[in-house]
């Protein structure tokens, strides 16, 4: 039995593993290729790049601990980049609080939907993707919006750093560390991946496993959101496909970071580790001028490896989903 | 002994990790014959089914069928050597035929470029059933239309199908439990078809906790009782006491169920039941439960026990008649409702129900209950294994350590982890449904011991015994229920216990 023991420790671990030894020959390849990757210009352009793609990857890890997915995660941040741009020239930094609030409101769509409708959250998120992917483009008319330089001081706090240190990066781990908090010590978080393994004997156990679930999609939702809010203050401006590749970026990084897809198990914490290898071959490919088709390709395949990675083949002799 | 032998099994033994399921069975069967066998659950008679069947291998022992070695790797290879089983829980599949089902994995004997030829399936399903007189039942009807006993003679006449041998040579049929849910006339109509099946020199082992059902069809019987084969007896040699003695090791249980620390039940009532009723399962449900009282609930599959332990522990709900906790009505759709009341059950699959098998000993302990291990709102990980530690040796847990995963514990003491979140939760209406299935003995006599410091404590228990006599055992008051109605309703204090046979009588 020790042995199986051991087996499993071994597999949870692996893409951890993988993502630490990775991110060292990584940074040690691009270090090598060009000096600058290195430099503080850089480490500081690689974390401001890192913080939106933080921020979802740690929502979507709350859905990935049910066992469901969210695919709208992209869409819904394309949809409140190009929401900020168009609300803050009309309504100031009120703005914000309008596009956080429609944030919660579209994860706590899915999660409805999910729950109540009993649609599978890969159908229910891929038809809300389309709603708010063309939401984004009648807002913006298709076309990317530049804000004003009116506006331009309710967004500067995008440039501010301390130190080395950018404030929007500040601001993910802060998220990042209040999300650690849910799953560890909140009941709400314990109920996701207790449900995520058995969600049968979890509700039997007394939990409250539809809060669970619609709690999750909302955290998802909600940091998909303010992950378009970052894309808007970084770029000053809206466009409307901006959140187009992170769905699949960020399902990546959680998985990379040793979240498993059939639910029950992870660490958003440990994200960090899939996001920020992500974003330093995105940018290592950019300081090494890798074609930007290249690059897709690229992320395309990685994504394959991690989820190949971590399937647990063993496990589907225990469950069933 | 010289007698001719279809099959037999020498020294079988079974060892899981943790528990040992068999240990040294021997059994031969005769042809023709009609091979009974009984034990409590859990005392390894299904573990040698499965054996036989090929879905398990033993770890030592050796089988032969027809004189040859027989050790088959799968069902398939069993039905093969002429041996089939008809499972305890059916396994036709609901949404094809009757013939499609008898003829499951054989289509390509009805294939032609690709088409079903589905009238000459039907044909040959109609011969099949004939075999066993299942004229009346069409080859053409969906299975999931049928009742459950109808589809039970279809599963019994396709596994007597597919064991049959080439070589014409006797086949041996395996029966777990099969008259479980099924009614008197059926039950004759099962044993007519037995019967015929042995008269033509094929055997068959029929296992069913209904003592007088094994001495009416059996030749003779083997008596199992944890993992070992205690006895054989001929039928003439045998009474349901002798039986019953066999299986359980002693007559007087009293010791056993710990009877001299039952609580005599204290005034105040925690729970009443008001004309509760669930369409299609039970109606018209009336009982109270009192404070330090363990009332069980006794009743064969099917008779809606279950149904009314899913609608008082929040799981399903009710539809008529009101449920009453400490006087205040309530209305229950989920378990966390049922469990803000004070509610809470021991699910029966443990497994599947009770436990989070991926997770640590000391976070399944406090799922019912976080507030308990919370300070500010917040779980502490600390005050978690604290509790833990306090449980493991409180139920005397037998792990390495309460970082341990549950999911490799033993079933005694996954089980007593199920135990110490119901006692973490306070809960003070336990339900308690199978509470030592698939449970060891030395564990099963903690886990009553248990119970009576539940009721000590002025916790109220509903229990659904593993088996009749632990029911009786256990309660104070007992409810017996037939047909999603209580038919009776005995008292069962500690000097005044009613024998098996006289609640049999209204479960029947």
């Amino acid at each position: 039995m020790s042995q199986i023991k051991s087996n499993i420790l071994k597999k949870e671990n692996f893409n951890k593993i993988f993502s630490v030894a990775s991110l060292v020959i990584l940074i040690i390849f691009f270090t090598i290729m060009n000096q600058s990757f290195i430099g503080v210009y850089n480490i500081k352009n690689i974390l401001t790049d890192m913080s939106p793609l933080l921020l979802m990857a740690c929502g979507v890890s709350f859905v990935l601990f049910l066992g469901s997915i969210d695919l709208s995660m992209g869409s819904i941040a394309s949809c409140a980049a190009v929401m900020l741009t168009f609300l803050l020239e009309r309504m100031g930094p009120l703005a914000y609080v309008v596009v956080i609030l429609y944030g919660l409101a579209a994860g706590f769509l899915n999660g409805m939907l999910h729950t109540k409708l009993k649609v599978p959250s890969f159908i229910a998120t891929l038809s809300t993707q389309s709603i708010w992917q063309s939401a984004a483009y009648l807002i913006s008319g298709g076309m990317p919006m530049v804000m004003i330089p009116a506006v331009w001081p309710y967004v500067d706090w995008a440039k501010i750093s301390i130190g080395f240190l950018p404030l929007l990066f500040l601001v993910a781990a802060a998220v990042l560390a209040v999300c650690y908090v849910i799953q560890k010590k909140m009941v709400v978080g314990r109920t996701m991946l207790a449900l995520g393994t058995n969600e049968r004997a979890s509700r039997l156990i007394g939990l409250e496993v539809v809060k669970a679930k619609v709690v999750a999609f909302t955290i998802s939702g909600l940091l998909a959101a303010v992950g378009g809010i970052f894309f808007a203050v970084k770029l000053k401006s809206g466009i409307p496909t901006v959140g187009e590749q992170y769905n699949l970026m960020a399902i990546a990084s959680a998985v990379l970071g040793g979240v498993m897809l059939t639910g029950g198990k992870g660490n958003v914490l440990l994200t960090v580790l899939g996001v920020g290898l992500i974003t330093v071959i995105q940018n290592g490919m950019n300081v090494i001028a890798v074609d930007g088709f290249w690059q897709k390709i690229v992320f395309g395949l990685l994504v394959i490896i991690a989820i190949f990675m971590n399937t647990d083949k063993s496990r589907r002799n225990l469950v069933v989903k | 002994m010289g007698k001719e032998v279809l099959f037999s099994a020498q020294n079988i033994t079974k060892q899981y990790p943790g528990t040992l399921a068999l240990s040294n069975v021997s059994l031969e069967i005769e042809p023709g014959k009609v091979v009974g066998l009984v034990g409590e659950n859990g005392a390894g008679k299904s573990t040698l089914l499965k054996i036989i069947m090929g879905i398990e291998h033993p770890t030592e022992g050796g089988m032969k069928m027809h004189g040859e070695t027989y050790h088959p790797q799968s069902p398939i290879e069993a039905n093969k050597q002429g041996i089939g089983m008809v499972f305890q829980e059916q396994s036709l599949i609901q949404n094809l035929t009757v013939g499609q089902n008898i003829f499951f994995g054989q289509e390509e004997n009805y294939t032609r470029f690709g088409i079903l030829n589905k009238k000459k399936m039907y044909e040959d399903a109609k011969e099949v059933m004939n075999a066993v007189e299942l004229e009346h039942i069409r080859a053409d009807k969906k299975v999931s239309t049928l009742d459950f006993a109808t589809r039970q003679m279809v599963e019994i006449a396709k596994v007597f199908h597919v064991a049959k041998r080439e070589d014409g040579k006797g086949c041996v049929i395996l029966l777990d439990e099969p008259t479980s849910v099924l009614n008197e006339g059926e039950v004759q109509n099962l044993f007519k078809n037995v019967r015929k099946m042995t008269a033509k020199g094929n055997s068959v082992v029929f296992i069913s906790h209904r003592l007088d059902e094994v001495l009416e069809i059996s030749d003779y019987i083997y008596v199992f009782k944890d993992g070992k084969n205690v006895c054989e007896l001929d039928r003439k040699d045998a009474d349901e006491d002798i039986l019953y003695e066999k299986m359980v090791g002693k007559t007087a249980s009293g010791e056993y169920y710990q009877i001299h620390r039952q609580t005599k039940p204290q005034a105040e009532v925690l729970m009443e039941a008001k004309g509760l009723g669930m369409r299609g399962y039970f109606r018209n449900i009336n009982f109270s439960l009192h404070k330090g009282e363990v009332v069980g609930i006794c009743g064969v599959v099917g008779s809606g026990k279950e149904e009314l332990c899913g609608v008082i522990c929040g799981d399903e709900e009710a539809t008529s008649g009101s449920l009453f906790v400490r006087g205040k009505e309530v209305h229950l759709k989920h378990p966390y409702q049922a469990l803000a009341q004070g509610i809470l059950s021991i699910p029966k699959e443990r497994r599947e129900e009770s436990v989070i098998e991926d997770k640590t000993i000391y976070e399944n302990i406090s799922m019912s209950n976080y507030k308990k291990v919370s300070s500010n709102g917040l779980i502490s990980s600390e005050k978690e294994k604290q509790q833990a530690e306090a449980y493991l040796k409180e139920l005397a847990i037998k792990a390495p350590s309460i970082s341990q995963q549950v999911g490799f514990l033993s079933g005694g003491n996954a089980q007593k982890v199920v135990f110490a979140r119901i006692l973490a939760s306070d809960a003070d209406i336990l339900l308690l449904n199978h509470p030592t299935r698939g449970v060891d003995i030395g564990a099963k006599g903690e886990i009553y011991s248990l119970i009576r410091d539940i009721t000590a404590q002025g916790k109220g228990v509903i229990v659904l015994g593993d088996t009749l006599d632990e029911c009786i055992g256990l309660s104070n008051r007992l409810l017996v229920m037939k047909d999603g109605e209580i038919t009776k309703e005995l008292d069962a204090s500690a000097d005044h216990k009613p024998e098996q046979v006289d609640i049999v009588k209204y479960m029947m």
